[in-house]
């Protein structure tokens, strides 16, 4: 056997074979239905995850508790590779506000230290559904109406970010 | 070297997972996919693309939809209940912006009248430059495709986002 042959396809080339498929398939199954890897597309998430670079999704974070304030989430847009990326703010029950850029839960001042810089973000108290989340990008520079916030379905978040 | 067997078999499954996928997949699902790719390459527009072409584009885009159509796209744009209206629509919108992109991110499909009606929810990207401004949008739209004159067209379009404002209705 050539020693070409040898490097390429091994001295069984059927284990090879066999073992490529394998190792396909865990990659296509945890990139899936675990771990996939995402493209970040939009300024929305700026200055915590920036535009155009790519992360790893974790598919399996909030399978057995809830998400919680402040971690960012994964949201389902359509099909399996399309998700927005946002950060959690309001919890369900909760009466989340803005005020003068201020992120007000339960009508108390809750810190933001991901938030670069001021905003002039002006929401009335809003109490968040049972079973919803109310969810954010950390870009305030973009003014609240044009920016995709508001609440979203426990349903709907399919995940967190690994990396 | 490899044996033949090898490549006999490897050659086998790749020709019958094609077979499998050809013949046993949904072909008019296949269908529709294709025209949702059609659509979102009719609404490409470019900063040098004349008026005369803007015409023909918008009869083109509109040529994607029923003859009754209920589109609902959401801000900027209106309403939209005929097919004549959609062209007038499309013909203000593309020349309003200098440029314009439509890229499909993924989308699911799933009969509501098996070969007759479908629901599409298709997550796309825009990009769009008017007035020397750039932006780059994320949106989610519910779409109804039946089957009219042999040809899948849309029906009806609505917003179908994940996330709402506080105080809209639901999805």
């Amino acid at each position: 056997m050539p020693t070409w042959s040898i490097w390429l396809w091994g001295r069984r080339p059927h284990v090879t074979l066999l073992r490529a498929a394998v190792l396909g398939t865990a990659l296509y199954l945890v990139g899936r239905y675990a771990f996939p890897p995402v493209h970040v597309s939009g300024l929305s998430m700026e200055p915590t995850v920036h535009d155009g670079t790519w992360r790893i999704g974790n598919k399996l974070k909030f399978h057995n508790r809830d998400p919680q304030r402040g971690e960012l989430v994964m949201i389902r847009m359509a099909g399996w590779h399309a998700y927005y990326l946002k950060r959690v703010l309001g919890l369900p029950g909760e009466t989340i506000a803005f005020r003068s850029g201020a992120l007000l839960i339960n009508g108390h001042v809750v810190p933001e230290p991901y938030v670069d810089g001021t905003s002039d973000w002006a929401l009335n108290p809003t109490r968040v559904p049972e079973g919803e989340y109310f969810v954010a990008g950390d870009n305030r520079a973009v003014p609240l109406p044009a920016h995709k916030a508001g609440l979203t379905r426990r349903s709907d978040i399919a995940g967190g970010l690994l990396w | 070297m490899v044996k033949s067997w090898t490549w006999g078999l490897l050659l086998a499954g790749v020709l019958l997972g094609g077979a499998w996928w050809w013949l046993g997949g949904d072909r008019d699902l296949r269908k529709i996919m294709r025209q949702s790719e059609r659509l979102a390459a009719a609404l490409h527009k470019t900063p040098d693309e004349g008026l005369l072409g803007l015409a023909t584009r918008s009869r083109e885009v509109a040529g994607f939809f029923a003859s009754k159509v209920a589109l609902t796209p959401g801000d900027p744009l209106p309403p939209i209940q005929s097919r004549d209206e959609l062209v007038t629509v499309a013909a203000t919108t593309l020349h309003a912006v200098s440029s314009l992109e439509v890229q499909i991110l993924d989308r699911e499909l799933s009969w509501i009248e098996p070969h007759q009606e479908a629901a599409m929810r298709v997550a796309v990207e825009v990009r769009v430059e008017a007035q020397g401004e750039r932006q780059k949008m994320l949106h989610t739209y519910d779409l109804k495709w039946i089957r009219e004159e042999e040809r899948w067209v849309v029906a009806s379009v609505q917003p179908g986002e994940s996330i709402r404002r506080p105080g809209a209705s639901g999805q």
